[in-house]
């Protein structure tokens, strides 16, 4: 069995499990609402104790844009998503630029660098989504 | 529960003011108010001033750039709706019968701070992974587009009208008209949002003082508007896939301020509303009902929210279009609306209305539709 790698400390939190990536959020352990990253005390019934909750690996891209101005710690263009996950949770989630998103297609996590650079400017390996090539296209 | 009118309005003029402090812009949109309500700065029983990234003890400095001093001052931080706030709070005080008469102010110095995209708080997750505000926007308007077949064309429709309109109000940033093939040809800022659907950096001030019933017959104010509600709401936690077209929030807010005034969506003749972003002008105009949920960048296109239009919306020219201090922004949407009220709008003048609403709404944080909320409606 593949070792399990987590981590929670950046801005992003999300934990490897063999090939797979998935994001660390929680469910309520009364009301069963789901959130990203994890909230103890939930959002919906104010129940405080949740369970941890994976998202992932595979999710819908929801909506996306590409960003042409931020701020001096990102290097621009970059491409922003908001993806649905069957978890019933929707995160922020940096999109692999190299194809034109789409909304409504199929998208898996992975890690990839950037846009955060670190304070050297190097770009920082965060959790992003990239398109599922389907497997036709892939022959 | 008392009524609470308008009696006094001032502000700076709206735009990049490096050379000057934020007190010192205060102070002139504060002494203009009191001068136009004809009241004197010992009569103001108490203050609130909203503004976003000015440092501690704003209030106190422009007040105290106005000769005031000693009075109950609150400052009120509330995101961009920072300004409406400090009117919800003083009317709120009114409206208990603790005071008579109270100014509320908004202030913002920027463009001597800040450059660029504004950003969520550096301690939030979605800003540590590159979300800017005109992100955020952009993919609202990109669901809009989506959803409704709303088109570029459509949403540079609101950009140029709210730059024409700004080109006849003399306080505002932007002088001169922008046709919709100049909005398309501006560069992107946050795909599908160019440069001008997007509030620029601003500085500015605006004051209101505001009165109880009880004083309005006292001092019989001829010029008196009636702010018939004043409602604050926060955006709730997000459970779910909740559809990002639909402002819930804005929506929440809306049907208590027209409960409070006895009104509907129908009787509003015109409004001001927080256009950050061309699609920011759509999801809340349809978010308070004033147009069908996904026609309203199709109907500017037609027209219909001009300032001669079935139901004009920003006609002081919006932020897109007079500007944006973070902090004033709130304050200068009602004094417009008081300006059309008192039929003292020259040049932009929208014939016949009698109720105005001006909705207030920014912010961002991580797992919430939408921070701070306000919106006050405003009748004759």
């Amino acid at each position: 069995m593949a070792e399990i790698q987590e981590k929670t400390n950046g801005p992003d939190h999300y934990e490897i499990d063999g090939a797979n990536i998935y994001l660390l959020g929680s469910q309520c352990s009364a009301c069963g609402a789901a959130f990203y990253p994890e909230q103890t005390v939930c959002g919906r019934c104010g129940h405080r104790g949740s369970e941890s909750l994976r998202l992932g690996p595979d999710g819908i891209l929801y909506t996306w844009t590409r960003v042409h101005q931020s701020t001096p710690e990102f290097k621009t263009p970059y491409v922003l998503s908001y993806v649905d996950f069957p978890q019933n949770v929707r995160v922020l989630v940096p999109l692999v630029d190299n194809a034109e998103p789409k909304i409504g297609m199929a998208v898996k996590l992975v890690l990839a660098p950037g846009p955060k650079l670190s304070h050297d400017g190097q770009p920082v390996e965060l959790v992003h989504v990239a398109p599922v090539i389907a497997k036709e296209e892939q022959l | 529960m008392n009524d609470v009118y308008v009696i006094g309005v001032g502000m700076t003029p709206f735009g990049k003011h490096p050379d000057r402090t934020a007190a010192d812009l205060a102070a002139e949109a504060i002494l203009g108010a009191l001068d136009d309500a004809g009241v004197k700065a010992a009569d103001i029983e108490a203050a609130w001033v909203g503004h976003v990234f000015q440092g501690m003890a704003m209030g106190q400095r422009g007040l105290g750039a106005a000769g005031m001093s000693g009075l109950p001052i609150t400052n009120v931080e509330n995101a961009c709706s920072s300004g409406s706030t400090a009117i919800f709070d003083a009317a709120t005080a009114l409206k208990a019968g603790i005071y008579d008469v109270v100014l509320a102010c908004g202030v913002e110095l920027l463009s001597t701070k800040f450059r660029g995209a504004l950003a969520p708080d550096e301690s939030d997750i979605e800003a540590q992974i590159g979300l800017t505000m005109p992100a955020v926007y952009a993919m609202r308007a990109r669901r809009h587009m989506e959803q409704y077949g709303t088109t570029s064309r459509m949403l540079a429709a609101i950009a140029s009208k709210n730059k024409f309109n700004a080109s006849l109000n003399p306080l505002a940033q932007f002088k001169k008209p922008v046709s919709v093939d100049e909005v398309l040809a501006g560069r992107m800022i946050a795909d599908p949002l160019h440069l001008h659907e997007c509030a620029p950096v601003s500085d500015g001030a605006a004051a209101v003082v505001l009165i109880s019933g009880r004083k309005l017959n006292q001092l019989g104010a001829s010029r008196a508007v009636r702010l018939a509600a004043s409602q604050l709401r926060s955006g709730k936690l997000e459970v779910g896939l909740p559809d990002m077209t639909i402002e819930d929030l804005t929506w929440r807010t809306a049907e208590a301020a027209y409960r409070d005034a006895g009104l509907g969506p129908e009787d509003v003749g015109m409004a001001e509303v927080h256009d950050c972003f061309s699609i920011a002008e759509a999801t809340r105009v349809e978010g308070l009902k004033l147009y069908p949920r996904g026609e309203y960048p199709a109907r500017v296109e037609r027209g219909e929210a001009n300032i001669d239009g079935r139901l004009p919306v920003n006609m002081s020219g919006g932020l897109l279009g007079k500007g944006h201090p973070l902090g004033a922004t709130g304050v200068a949407q009602v004094i417009e609306i008081v300006k059309q009220l008192r039929h003292e709008a020259e040049g932009r003048q929208v014939e016949g209305a009698r109720v105005g609403l001006a909705h207030c709404r920014g912010g961002k944080a991580r797992g919430v539709e939408g921070t701070a909320c306000t919106v006050n409606i405003l009748t004759i």
